[in-house]
């Protein structure tokens, strides 16, 4: 399986290009690498501690740690840095770091596609360990990690993405699924979190929805410790004790997890009512529907030891004094718990044998006839190659509507000369477009010389010069 | 009588003039007008303004914009899809005349342009009322006001029309009726319908698509900060890097509502400034710089008071008009000074310098071009 997992990983996100190799050393920073390296380069970073927020604005950018016996690269914020690293090239792979003492994120990739976080250790952030967000072709895996104060791994607004492998604990959530779609939650240890998985459909996000969200072959044990989430953030008011929680989100399916020894619940699956002065947004549909508990362990959900009373107290307080008492508290100081527990909202709701498990509110469940999935997905990747990307006829195109258009028109002068005295001039010798461009000299007299634009690469230049010589 | 001629006159000059040269969106002025006539002649442009569009191959103006969907080479925060813009610079030019002329107002007095005023980006203040939203990159926008009730231009653009507080028509009928009244719009209009129906009344469609043609022609991805995420690493400074690296962080969640390349999600929100309670469309930030005072009731004179605004966690407002409290994201955020002053540096690279929308000297009702102030 694991074998089969690297080789799809491997052909979907292999970028055919001349990749240049870096190496970082202790004292060095790793940003200045980044700021010199080409897209398709691979950093290479020695074991030691770095003190940095890292940006990575370029395409197919590998970050890979060395371990050498032992010794991992650390990149630490001494609780003083807002990110250890930001990420919005698309194909971006980091490996092998281990991350932490961020005030804000451990690492985040921000509208990126084709990106892989794996082999991490994310410890003590602020607000999520490993983030990807409004990205499709996702793979987050082999990666730990614990003592953050939101979601250990978050997967913001995403399409298509993987997490597998991962252990998160000690976390306010381990996982967390929010306004997503085509996401696969498989083979995660998640234990001694607030709340283990969250599946989440959140109000007052572009994003409106949830769905197509498989959590399966999990060991969802123990999450049982007090909620230290943020005031004022939604996750501060997620209940402990809670195995799963689904708010909101449709067609999400659990088959073949453990789930166990969570002290409220197994799996809540509620409607955004369940939670204490949650937002109203008019486009949210605020009920689960169509959510599936196929055949799954569930062993000792909802039974509370003292120290779970303690935490559960703690809890109480902590919301009455950020929030208010929560409205429409029917459930009581201390909600009687079980392995599923709904309530009493949504539609098309199944439980597989639901007379095996301790129930609550859910009877307006039906039974799932099936014990798992017939065909179940082996990823929710897509081939790379679907993806639309920018050929080279279409790279000159671009790239002259997005930067030459503003100075050149066809046919007449507008900052700069018409194309049309351009394709005179460099007829049959796009090379020469290429060249000026890149060091420009002025040429006549009242008007502004052409800015330098070696930035743009060779190959985009020489992409819009032979765009500029055939247009009519 | 009169107009008979006027037509004749106009007639000739809308013949297209090959050696059209001059200054881009500049239209002609006949010298030789009789002054019983009132309005000079108009000749729409055939070039695309200096508003962030292009010409394409075809005579269309597009947007210049980089953040094509799939664009994998760019690294907006969000691919814009790649819309079917492709404007008619004569209408642009017809609904540019429009814009600044007071005959659209009852009492003749008050143009768009009095509240949208172009050296702020189209926005206004307007004390005791909500401040008028400025007008960039509406083309993309599928909201208008700023609690987003409307969901077209058509929709928007009756309300100022009527409503008593601005240019108080009686209705968009009588609009029309003016316009139709008016020789030099008649034929304007006329320059740009199929020849079969050149002698057709304006109507209400034609008005709302000249006006909408020239909103849509207010684009700009072409400030610094899009200069340096194309790879121009000189475009900004180290306190604007900084600032920018500030902005995307969820330190402050700034990026969060104000996603790039729009610097707007579009969404309608609470953050509880100052003035009123309720929700509100988050405004895109570019050319912000340009567009004090801020918040929907210009509660602020400066970014660094919005700034401080926010680091010091937002208003509370739990009466929002959609039922919202303030948003989630919205809490201290406990940057040093010299962060807040980062931050302002960045919102600076968002101006576009070279965006130049040209006000005409003259309307073709001869009434007095706004902004009157």
């Amino acid at each position: 399986m694991k074998c089969l997992a690297v080789a799809v990983s491997c052909l979907i996100f292999s970028a055919p290009i001349m990749a240049a190799e870096h190496r970082v050393r202790p004292g060095e920073k790793i940003q200045d690498t980044i700021t010199m390296a080409s897209p398709g380069d691979v950093i290479l970073i020695t074991p030691g501690t770095y003190h940095e927020s890292i940006i990575v604005d370029k395409a197919n950018i590998t970050l890979r740690g060395i371990i050498d016996a032992g010794q991992w690269p650390t990149l630490d914020g001494q609780g003083k840095l807002n990110d250890g690293i930001i990420a919005s090239g698309s194909g971006f792979i980091v490996e092998s770091l281990h991350i932490k003492n961020y005030k804000a994120n451990g690492v985040t990739t921000q509208a990126a596609d084709n990106v892989v976080m794996r082999h991490l250790i994310v410890e003590k952030t602020g607000i999520y360990g490993i983030y990807p967000t409004l990205g499709r072709n996702i793979v987050v895996e082999d990666n730990v990690t614990f003592g953050i104060a939101d979601a250990g791994i978050y997967i913001g607004m995403c399409q298509h993405t993987d997490v597998r492998r991962n252990e998160a604990y000690d976390n306010v959530a381990g996982i967390e699924a929010e306004n997503s779609h085509d996401v696969l939650i498989e083979n995660n240890y998640v234990y001694r979190n607030t709340s283990g998985i969250l599946v989440f459909t959140l109000p007052e996000l572009p994003k409106k929805t949830s769905g197509n969200i498989i959590v399966r072959n999990n060991l969802i044990s123990n999450n049982n410790i007090m909620n230290f989430g943020a005031k004022g953030a939604i996750v501060a008011s997620v209940p402990p004790g809670s195995g799963v929680i689904v708010l909101a989100a449709d067609d999400v399916i659990f088959e073949n997890n453990i789930i166990r020894d969570n002290s409220l619940a197994g799996v809540i699956i509620a409607h955004h009512g369940a939670i204490p002065h949650m937002a109203k947004d008019p486009q949210v549909e605020p009920n689960p529907d169509r959510v599936k508990v196929l055949k799954n362990l569930f062993y000792r959900n909802g039974t509370k030891n003292f120290s779970d009373l303690v935490v559960w107290t703690r809890y109480l307080i902590k919301q009455i004094i950020s929030t208010g008492i929560p409205e429409g508290a029917d459930e009581g100081v201390i909600p009687r718990g079980g392995d599923v527990v709904g309530t009493k909202s949504g539609s098309d709701l199944c439980i597989y044998q639901p007379e095996s498990l301790k129930l609550r509110d859910t009877e307006h469940f039906g039974r799932c006839q099936e014990e798992a999935q017939a065909n179940p997905p082996r990823t929710m990747l897509v081939e790379a190659s679907k993806l639309p990307e920018v050929s080279s006829k279409n790279l000159g195109e671009q790239t002259y509507a997005a930067i030459c258009a503003g100075c050149h028109a066809v046919n007449y002068q507008l900052i700069g000369p018409p194309v049309k005295e351009i394709q005179a001039k460099y007829k049959d010798n796009p090379q020469g477009i290429v060249n000026f461009a890149k060091a420009p000299v002025k040429v006549r007299s009242g008007f502004p010389q052409m800015p330098p634009q070696a930035y743009l690469g060779d190959e985009k230049l020489k992409a819009v010069a032979e765009y500029i010589l055939q247009m009519k | 009588m009169d107009i008979i001629k006027t037509m004749a006159i106009s007639d000739l000059a809308l013949k297209p003039k090959k050696n059209a040269a001059g200054t881009l969106g500049l239209f002609f002025f006949a010298a030789h007008v009789s002054p019983s006539l009132a309005s000079p002649q108009f000749i729409l442009s055939k070039k695309c303004p200096a508003t962030g569009v292009y010409q394409d191959h075809e005579g269309y103006c597009r947007p210049i914009q980089p953040y094509q969907k799939g664009n994998s080479r760019y690294h907006g925060l969000w691919k814009l899809d790649e819309k079917n813009l492709a404007l008619r610079p004569e209408e642009i030019d017809l609904g540019r005349l429009l814009f600044f002329d007071p005959i659209l107002s009852n009492d003749q007095k008050m143009s768009c342009s009095t509240c949208h005023d172009p050296s702020k980006a189209f926005s206004g203040n307007r004390p005791g009322l909500r401040n008028s939203p400025g007008l960039i990159n509406l083309a993309y926008n599928p909201k208008f006001f700023w609690d987003g009730r409307a969901s077209s231009a058509a929709e928007q653009i009756s309300a100022p029309l009527t409503s008593s507080i601005e240019m108080a028509n009686p209705s968009v009928e009588a609009v029309l009726k003016r316009l139709n009244a008016a020789p030099s719009y008649r034929q304007l209009f006329a320059s740009i319908r199929p020849v079969a129906l050149k002698n057709s009344e304006i109507t209400w469609s034609e008005l709302v698509g000249a006006l909408d043609s020239f909103q849509k022609s207010l684009v700009t991805f072409t400030a610094p900060y899009d200069r340096y995420i194309l790879g121009d690493v000189t475009a900004l400074d180290a306190a604007q890097i900084r600032g920018l690296t500030l902005f995307r962080s969820f330190a402050t969640r700034c990026a969060e509502c104000h996603t790039p390349p729009l610097f707007t999600n579009h969404e309608i929100l609470t953050v509880g400034a100052p003035g009123e309670s309720g929700a509100f469309k988050v405004p895109t930030l570019r050319q912000i710089a340009k567009t004090a005072p801020y918040m929907h009731r210009g509660a602020f004179h400066s970014l660094a008071d919005v700034v401080k605004f926010y680091n010091d966690g937002g208003g509370r407002s739990d009466q929002g008009i959609s039922g919202t409290s303030t948003h989630w994201h919205v809490r201290p955020i406990g940057l040093s000074k010299g962060e807040e002053a980062d931050l302002v540096a960045f919102l600076h690279t968002l101006t576009d310098d070279s965006w130049r929308p040209e006000i005409p000297a003259h309307v073709p009702s001869g009434l007095a071009p706004g902004p009157s102030n």
